[in-house]
């Protein structure tokens, strides 16, 4: 290989290491972007929407003992707006579903509340207030708390996918960030190594061929240096080596 | 010394090192897993790493021992450690730490692991791991001189670095010839062990890389009770008998299959090696059937067989806890962990060849004690064995027996129980693996302080290089001009 391809390939091999270590930090950088984009939309909103769908449920329950009471208008209003209180949380849910656990449980939770919201119109209908406690604590109450037990394990689901996700940026940190470790060694490492070859391939044998001239010119010593490459530095010294055979052959002439 | 000549042979080490490495990152793509990146990043690295010195360097026909030492030490170290990039990439249980000891262990064919879950590796990043056993286990400079168009006298140089004396003695074969037997008998090996896995229905990616293992004596699995984990006595079986034809010496495998069986019927270490095997399996199989967990002879010959067997020939797999194994079959594991298979196969330890010779040295002096003047020849296989052979063999069993020792006292400085501390230290200078305690055959090393696995994988070097290239390469006079 010539000089000039030599040179290139270190820098070449430099530029790799540092190009590519670079590359990979920035796609894992975008990638940890991503997982607190993902915190923030997905996680932290069903957890929210969990919450949602719990405070509706207990104001729902509120709403059917005040029926219980007698106290149906606002009971009935209490109602109404939990119910789309609630309905709007499952539907936001239901919005963003990215896991299939998720998607089985957010089923689990539309049927559990559709039993539910299903008792609780059947309540209306009874007449007696012994038959409605009756009623309530046997069916009711128990739906209620099947609904409410689906949505804490969506909450859950959530908490654990939020903590999984956020001890996972650490490592997405790590992977970020090696490479360029990596890459800030190896170059020094090469960096070290390409200065030996240029020293050795280059400098010293141009020290040498300098060296040979000057000791011929003082004491006409014939200059003989061995070269150690095959490239242009080679050529040269068997150049040097052929014209001082010359110019000794002449004056000796 | 000559920088630039050992810069070129060390070069040559990496980019077959890449070439390993570029396997398994094919393999992440095939299986789109994630240690794809890290693999390609480290193949990169590694090769521009091996490349660029083969580029500057003029190729000598010349070198000398002392290069020969420099270029086989440095092509282990820069192996282990540039071996360590693709783990620290991928992250997970991996710190610098714990990278260096799973390179170490499984280029050195140790098979310690510090993983706790094996399993959650992707298999990219497993079949490097494997890879790295495969590697080592033929001797990384005995794969470049296979790669190497001529050789001249530095490829026997080399050879002579890599390949102990005790090797040597049944390669009766030029340096070439000799590279190509170990070449072959060890590929061959690795693809009818590999076939016979998949016939009795392990898969692909697990065959290869239990062959990688099994051939190479190193002991790493992919699943984390090892083969426990498959329960299958036909791969059991098979395993047992390519982990003891691996423990031969390679060259008399190679004379076995040019129809010459009288080479290893006539071979006395042989004989001493299965002999003593047999032995190990008898008893550890009645102790625990006896005193032991088993309730049945069967049952406790299969998990005896497999486990002597793998211990004795330094392989570390492991198809049942030993842990809970009668004290008699303890005392057996830390004896064939000790002594291991026969010189010139991959396996570690001191080596039969050596307590033959050891054992004969023994028979020799207390016969001069008699007979003061009588000339005592020590034969091995046919040939005389030379005093100083003797005496280097008898050298190096006590320098392991002190290196051990020594591991044991500083593993047992960092807190290490001394049952973890000795048998861990054993195991590591053995490359065999599995130690008892902690350690045990279903355990790990993920409990060792950091410090204590930089011991562990110090001792591990000076096993698998036989302690004095290690010692030459170390001292002053090496490195003077």
């Amino acid at each position: 290989m010539n000089l000039r391809n030599k040179i290139l390939s270190g820098f070449f091999t430099l530029a790799l290491m540092l190009i590519i270590a670079g590359a990979w930090s920035i796609y894992h950088f975008h990638f940890i972007g991503n997982r607190v984009n993902r915190i923030m939309n997905w996680e932290y909103k069903s957890i929210n929407n969990s919450i949602t769908m719990l405070h509706a449920l207990e104001r729902e329950d509120s709403a059917i003992l005040l029926s219980l009471l007698g106290n149906l208008s606002e009971s009935s209003f209490i109602l109404q707006k939990a119910d789309s209180l609630f309905v709007d949380g499952l539907n936001q849910a239901k919005s963003s579903i990215e896991e299939k656990d998720h998607s089985n449980i957010i089923s689990e939770v539309e049927e559990n509340y559709r039993l539910y919201k299903d008792g609780w119109q059947h309540l209306n209908t009874l007449a007696p207030p012994q038959d409605l406690i009756k009623y309530y604590f046997a069916n009711t109450h128990t739906e209620f708390l099947n609904v409410k037990q689906s949505v804490e394990k969506l909450l859950l689901t959530s908490e654990n996918e939020l903590y999984s996700t956020a001890s996972n940026l650490k490592d997405l940190a790590n992977r970020a960030t090696m490479p360029g470790i990596i890459a800030i060694i190896a170059a020094l490492v090469f960096t070290a190594m390409f200065s030996y070859f240029v020293h050795h391939y280059f400098i010293a044998p141009i020290i040498k061929i300098n060296n040979a001239v000057k000791q011929n010119k003082k004491s006409g010593a014939p200059i003989n240096i061995e070269a150690d490459s095959k490239d242009e530095i080679a050529e040269l010294i068997d150049s040097v080596n052929y014209l001082s055979s010359r110019i000794n052959k002449k004056s000796s002439n | 010394m000559r920088p630039q000549i050992i810069l070129w042979y060390t070069g040559l080490v990496l980019v077959l090192n890449s070439a390993f490495l570029l396997v398994s990152s094919i393999v992440s793509l095939i299986n789109f897993d994630t240690a794809l990146f890290p693999l390609a990043y480290s193949t990169i690295i590694v090769f521009l790493f091996g490349i660029f010195p083969l580029i500057f360097v003029t190729p000598t026909k010349e070198m000398s021992n002392k290069e020969g030492l420099v270029i086989l030490i440095m092509g282990w170290l820069l192996s282990c450690l540039l071996g360590t990039i693709p783990y620290m990439l991928w992250g997970g249980e991996f710190s610098f730490t714990n990278a260096w000891f799973e390179s170490v262990s499984g280029f050195t064919t140790t098979g310690s692991s510090i993983l706790t879950n094996i399993e959650a590796l992707p298999k990219g990043l497993l079949f490097w791991r494997a890879s790295t056993h495969w590697i080592g286990g033929m001797g990384i400079i005995v794969f470049v001189l296979a790669i190497l168009p001529t050789m001249g006298l530095a490829g026997m140089t080399l050879y002579r670095s890599e390949v102990s004396h005790l090797t040597m003695e049944k390669l009766s074969y030029n340096t070439k010839k000799a590279v190509k037997v170990l070449i072959s008998v060890y590929l061959g090996l690795t693809v009818v062990e590999t076939i016979l896995l998949i016939i009795g229905g392990m898969s692909i990616f697990d065959s290869v890389t239990h062959s990688f293992a099994t051939i190479a004596t190193g002991g790493f699995s992919v699943k984390n009770n090892s083969l426990a984990a498959y329960n299958n006595l036909y791969f059991d079986i098979v395993i047992i008998v390519f982990m003891v034809i691996a423990g031969i010496h390679f060259g008399l495998i190679y004379k076995t299959f040019t129809n010459r069986f009288r080479s290893v019927e006539k071979s006395g270490v042989v004989k001493y090696y299965l002999v003593i095997l047999f032995i190990g399996v008898l008893l550890t199989t009645i102790y625990n059937r006896i005193s032991g967990p088993y309730e049945n002879i069967w049952t406790s010959l299969r998990y005896s067989t497999f486990q002597i067997v793998s211990i004795g020939t330094s392989t570390g797999f492991a198809n049942a806890n030993s842990n809970i194994w009668s004290p008699v079959a303890k005392v057996l594991i830390v004896f064939f962990t000790f002594q291991c298979a026969c010189a010139g196969s991959t396996s570690g330890g001191i080596k039969v060849d050596r307590i033959v010779l050891f054992g004969k040295t023994i028979v020799k002096k207390t016969r001069q004690l008699l007979h003061p003047h009588a000339l005592i020849p020590v034969k091995l296989d046919g040939s005389e064995i030379t005093p100083n052979a003797l005496e280097m063999s008898v050298l190096y069993v006590s320098l392991y027996i002190f290196i051990v020792f020594l591991s044991t006292l500083f593993l047992s400085m960092t807190g290490v129980g001394p049952t973890e501390a000795f048998t861990g230290s054993a195991a590591a200078m053995g490359n065999v693996g599995p130690g008892l305690g902690a350690v045990g055959s279903l355990g790990n090393y993920s409990t060792i302080p950091a410090f204590g696995k930089w011991i562990l994988t110090g001792t591990m070097l000076l096993g698998r290089l036989e302690i004095f290239g290690f010692i030459i390469f170390l001292s002053r006079s090496t490195w003077k001009n």
